[in-house]
């Protein structure tokens, strides 16, 4: 059984593959702007050096703020559940998570199964998350990576009052102008920060045993902070900015073997500034009948044998990238075409996101 | 998993989109316009503290003050109200800046809220309605509190009848009294058609006509939901969700919000809103011993109540009747920023839920939104949540 | 809940002790602030021990009548002033905002209210027998109670005070006062002692009297109050209302101003400026607002919120319909009721008698009642040529701006006033 799952972040793509219930390959990219592009680069690099292609994956589950743009994923599911299952993976005694992300934070509370019973988010701002950080460590002109080992230092932490984003970088230049020393500076602002964090887990419950993930996990001023807040040491896991993709794949394991007799769904299509466009078939329920075909006034679909021979209806391959071109959309075309592609389907095979 | 909550395999509803047609060119409906034509009055009115039969019995249309539909830009509202007060106020302060209320005849409130009340003080100095009144609204349900809020119902009629130049006659209390309470009776019974395992109607459209009921003439609405009742109970409809949910807290009317939760897969089969189940809430109820005024105010401050009125456990054991009838497995709370009378409640409302095991999920919104991707994220990991919970 | 932490109210003890041995080696200190001081020491020490000492602590909120509390001989505690207190000794309250937050409080409710079920939730103000509160001034009062009784696991009344002041709600009022004082001896099993309730009455109204004889002395040009002294005045309505060492405490204020205005003198060597303070300036930067007013000139000369009482007189002989009306006769009563004529128009007054050149708004970020009123105030007083500078600012949170930023508004807003 060989599953993937895809954590599409807000800064960072991962992707986690399981072949038998064992990590084959993962890789980590950078998101950029176009998260359909992105899904399929972190997928293909996972791929590299595994002699698979995509598709030899059975199941995907996608997760994180790009869940819904994956055109190859079976599933999406939250990132929240996703880091409850990937923490588990590891660390199945874990009860309380803290995931610090490049826009948001989580705190989780999950059972021995690693299933999610509680959980709170902040994203109301800036203020305590990765981009906070970074931004932070711009001003500073210090490395990234340095920053935690930096703070660990100080001697002396200067108490900051606000992590709001705006006012800590103004007040960390004044201090900076003052003679005050990085290190200080660094300490005091990692102090902030994980009292925020502790008031989010407050908002759950503060069980052991406790871990962090994200890449902020990384930062060991952070974590420093945050064991002396929760009063518990944190177990991390090797890489944590995979445990997302990695619960997603695990998921996709667990999905994966419930959905062998349900129906194998293919999605075609994109999204682009304007929306959605897919159009799903569900291949098990397909027969081959071609009666689509006949139906589409735009021509869109071919009857073509799947991987063991049996004919199954696609979108063509030339179209599938101008979808919304051809393909007015469910509502409109059915207004106007009695004769279409959902009503000539005898199976209910045929679904349209538009 | 997708799940099938589209209406793909259920009939469209033709009497929903009578409704839909009165919220998409709400205020100026033509209902609202035919009736200023024919030289009657409308008044508008804010929050369920408004006894909105004494303004029927006159002869006025009360419609509601509830802004925009959506998130909107609010500038004059921010420069007005300030930032800080919750965007409900400043949404319909914005409307009334920019002429939207221009046809009303009356405003018409209570002291309800810090929202509220500034609104009104706002809309006396800048916004000139011919006829203003806020009444004084207790918090206590004390007989002491009765008979206050009795007595600024009372004042309420007589300014009301100086103003317009003529009596309001018991019998035509009488008359808006039957009138208002079919329209509670009839969306009850809509409401109750969500307490089935498969719904035949979602809380998004619910929603639809529950916007309707304070945007038109009762007498329509009750004619319109009848058929409407009829049509659905013909259709054979069916939605089916992976939870059951109930939508509480503040003030909310966009029904993009409510359909973005059940997208996912959440259906939403109650709420404890104030342009849902607590606008319609308890009838008035006429007996003997009381005029109609004393009735109307008795139902008027004993409803399903705001948060604003004490011991919220009035409140709370309301919420947790529905959540029994209606076999709710998970709440939704969704509170506007600043909304303090909800955010005050909050804790105490997450602990009575937490001993009897019902999860909440507490989502800060502003008015109008339809549900961003951060919403939509925190509503799928606490769907994933319910699900796994019932493993 | 943890145990009661003195820390907090000690260091206030032990700030004001601290200040008033400073007083005493400045040459030109007030006696009247030297009581002041000794005032709030004696209002803390009191709660320090109260627990020890076997008394009846009836924590209560803003605007609540403790007469009512002194007349059945309990402890009252202040919980907002308390909050303030704690920011303006300690210097920082961040970990009772913390506390808030943790409860679950959004950071929308605004910090004197997050703040002290914060301080209840941590254990750093006295374990209270008894929660007083009520509906004066905002939702957030009126909705703090209900949270302090459950961390606190005791009883609590609270008082539906109406939003007008017609005869009818008055007389609700003085029913609701009516069945707070049952509560209060079905929980304490003492009894209220109507004669100490008559004669508080009739201090609080000569405390009035004394408030309004030291207003007229304000409009005086110079004035000779400083600045920021109606943080005296205000702090002495809600924690001393009617007792003894107001009236003292007045009468000597009273003196003292009295005798300046006979020289002459002014509260500042040039007075420049003569502003109107509309809500409350932040409690952590007071030190900064007294040494700018020496620095420009500018005196605070009125606070139509703060210390402006509105007309009335109390009467002895009916003392809980007179704590009934005297919740709107409070300066701060403008702000709870509608923005109508009325209203307005004693803004308006106010400007004119004490000959205002501008007015500051401290728009507290989390008082939205406050702030709703701005663009209003700003506008009444436009029409009389009053300009208003508006402060973004926290009562209590530090974070909210900084000296350097508020310098620079004040700087702009006096070369604003003084090209007039």
């Amino acid at each position: 059984m060989i599953v993937a799952g895809i954590d599409i972040g807000s800064r960072a793509a991962k992707a986690v593959i399981l072949k038998d219930k064992s990590i084959l390959s993962s890789a980590i990219c950078d998101t950029g702007p176009e998260s359909v592009k992105t899904s399929y680069r972190v997928m293909e690099e996972a791929l590299k050096g595994t002699g698979l292609s995509l598709d030899d994956i059975q199941y995907t589950v996608a997760t994180g703020y790009g869940r819904v743009l994956v055109p190859y994923a079976n599933q999406n599911i939250s990132e929240i559940s996703c880091h409850a299952k990937g923490v588990n993976w590891d660390f199945p005694s874990v009860r309380t998570i803290l995931d610090m992300g490049g826009q948001d934070c989580k705190a989780i509370n999950c059972d021995d199964g690693g299933l999610v019973t509680n959980f709170v988010m902040n994203d109301k701002c800036a203020g305590g998350t990765g981009r906070f950080l970074e931004m932070i460590a711009e001003v500073l002109n210090i490395p990234l990576e340095e920053i935690g080992d930096m703070s660990l230092e100080s001697k002396s932490s200067i108490p900051f009052n606000t992590i709001c984003a705006v006012f800590a970088k103004s007040e960390a230049i004044v201090h900076l102008r003052k003679g005050v020393t990085k290190s200080n500076i660094l300490a005091g602002l990692h102090e902030a920060i994980a009292v925020r964090c502790l008031n989010l887990l407050k908002r759950i419950s503060i069980e052991k045993d406790f871990s962090i993930t994200g890449g902020i996990a990384k930062n060991k001023g952070m974590v420093e902070k945050l064991m002396e807040k929760a009063g518990l040491q944190p177990l991390l896991c090797e890489d944590p900015q995979l445990v997302g993709a990695l619960g997603a794949a695990l998921f996709a394991e667990e999905c994966s073997t419930e959905v062998i007799k349900q129906a194998v769904k293919v999605q075609y299509g994109y999204s682009d500034g304007t929306g959605d466009y897919f159009i799903t078939i569900v291949t098990e329920l397909c027969n081959g009948c071609g009666e689509c075909v006949k139906a589409c006034p735009a021509d869109i679909f071919v009857v073509d044998k799947d991987d063991d021979g049996q004919p199954k209806a696609k979108v063509k391959e030339e179209v599938r990238k101008k979808l919304a071109f051809l393909c007015p959309g469910f509502q409109s075309c059915s207004h106007k075409n009695q004769l279409n592609c959902h009503s000539v389907c005898q199976k209910d095979a045929i679904d349209h996101i538009w | 998993m997708m799940v099938d909550t589209t209406q793909k395999s259920n009939v469209k509803l033709h009497v929903l989109e009578r409704f839909r047609e009165v919220n998409s060119t709400f205020p100026k409906t033509s209902h609202l316009l035919d009736y200023k034509r024919s030289g009657n009055k409308v008044f508008g009115w804010l929050c369920t503290y408004s006894p909105e039969e004494i303004m029927h019995a006159a002869g006025i249309l009360p419609i509601r003050i509830i802004g925009y539909s959506q998130e909107a830009e609010l500038d004059d509202g921010n420069a007005y109200l300030y930032v800080n007060s919750c965007s409900f106020s400043r949404s319909c302060l914005q409307l009334g800046l920019g002429g939207g209320y221009d046809f009303l005849d009356g405003v018409v409130g209570g002291s309800t809220c810090d929202g509220a009340r500034r609104l009104f003080d706002l809309w006396r100095n800048y916004i000139g309605t011919p006829f203003y009144h806020v009444l004084t609204v207790p918090r206590k349900y004390t007989e002491k509190a009765h008979a206050l809020y009795y007595h600024e119902v009372a004042q309420f009629k007589q300014h009301l009848e100086e103003f317009l130049g003529s009596k309001i006659a018991d019998e035509a209390l009488y008359e808006s009294i039957k009138l208002y309470n079919e329209s509670r009776k009839l969306l009850r019974q809509l409401y109750d058609l969500r307490k089935l395992d498969d719904p035949p109607i979602t809380g998004a459209e619910t929603m639809e006509v529950s916007n309707a009921s304070f945007r038109m003439p009762k007498e329509i609405f009750n004619r319109w939901l009848k058929d409407l009742l009829e049509e659905i109970s013909a259709s054979g409809n069916t939605h089916t969700g992976r939870s059951r949910l109930m939508l509480i807290g503040s003030v909310l009317t966009n029904p993009e919000f409510i359909k973005s939760i059940e997208d996912q897969g959440g259906l939403v089969v109650a709420d404890e809103l104030c342009t849902g189940t607590r606008y319609w809430g308890d009838p008035v109820v006429l007996d003997e011993t009381k005029s109609p005024l004393e009735a109307i105010s008795r139902r008027y401050l004993n409803n399903f109540p705001c948060a604003r009125m004490f011991p919220s456990d009035e409140r709370f054991n309301r919420i947790i009747d529905f959540i029994q009838d209606f076999r709710v497995e998970g709440v939704i709370s969704q509170i506007i920023r600043y909304c303090v009378p909800y955010c005050h409640d909050l804790p105490l409302l997450t602990k009575r839920l937490k001993a009897l095991g019902i999860p909440i999920l507490a989502l800060d919104v502003e008015y109008g939104t339809s549900g961003s991707g951060q919403i939509q994220t925190r509503v799928q990991a606490f769907l994933e949540m319910l699900e796994a919970k019932r493993k | 809940m943890t145990s009661f932490q003195n820390s907090k109210i000690d260091t206030i003890v032990r700030v004001c002790r601290l200040i008033m041995r400073m007083n005493r080696t400045r040459p030109n200190a007030r006696p009247s602030e030297a009581m002041y001081y000794q005032m709030l020491t004696n209002y803390f020490t009191r709660l320090l021990n109260a627990r020890e000492n076997g008394d009846f602590v009836a924590a209560h909120t803003v605007f609540f009548p403790a007469e009512l509390i002194y007349a059945m001989d309990m402890v009252p505690m202040h919980t907002e002033t308390t909050t303030w207190m704690t920011a303006l000794f300690t210097g920082e309250c961040s970990d009772i905002l913390e506390a808030g937050a943790q409860l679950g409080l959004a950071t929308e409710i605004c910090t004197p209210h997050r703040g002290l079920a914060g301080a209840f939730a941590l254990g750093s103000l006295p374990h209270p027998d008894v929660i007083l509160w009520s509906s004066m001034v905002c939702d957030n009062t009126a909705k703090s109670g209900e949270l302090i009784m459950e961390l606190c696991h005791c009883p609590g009344f609270f008082i539906d005070r109406p939003f007008n002041d017609s005869e009818y709600e008055i007389q609700y009022l003085v029913g609701e006062l009516g069945d707070m004082v049952r509560f209060l001896e079905e929980k304490s099993g003492r009894k209220m002692n109507w004669d100490k309730l008559a004669e508080i009455v009739a201090r609080m109204d000569r405390q009035i009297e004394l408030i309004r004889n030291i207003n007229e002395l304000r409009k005086t040009v110079p004035t000779p109050f400083h600045s920021q002294g109606f943080l005296e005045l205000l702090t002495i309505d809600y924690l001393f209302p009617g007792q003894p060492e107001s009236i003292e405490y007045l009468e000597t204020l009273y003196q003292e101003l009295t005798a300046m205005v006979q020289e002459g003198k002014g509260a500042v060597p040039h007075e420049h400026f003569r502003l109107m303070s509309l809500f409350i300036p932040p409690m952590y930067l007071i030190g900064f607002f007294e040494r700018i007013s020496q620095e420009y000139g500018a005196v605070s000369v009125i606070e139509p919120f703060f210390t402006y009482w509105g007309e009335g007189r109390l009467d002895r002989a009916n003392p809980l319909e007179s704590v009934a009306r005297k919740s709107y006769m409070l300066p701060e009563a403008r702000m709870y009721g509608p923005m109508d004529e009325r209203t307005l128009n004693s803004i308006v007054d106010c400007a004119q008698q004490y000959k205002v050149d501008g007015a500051i708004y401290y728009a507290d970020v989390g008082c939205r009642h406050a702030c709703a009123t701005i663009k209003l105030f700003k506008d009444t007083l436009n029409d009389i040529d009053v300009p208003v500078l508006t402060l973004d600012c926290d009562v209590v949170d530090q974070s909210v701006t900084s000296e350097e930023e508020v310098r620079e508004k004040l700087e702009q807003f006096f070369e604003l006033l003084e090209d007039r």
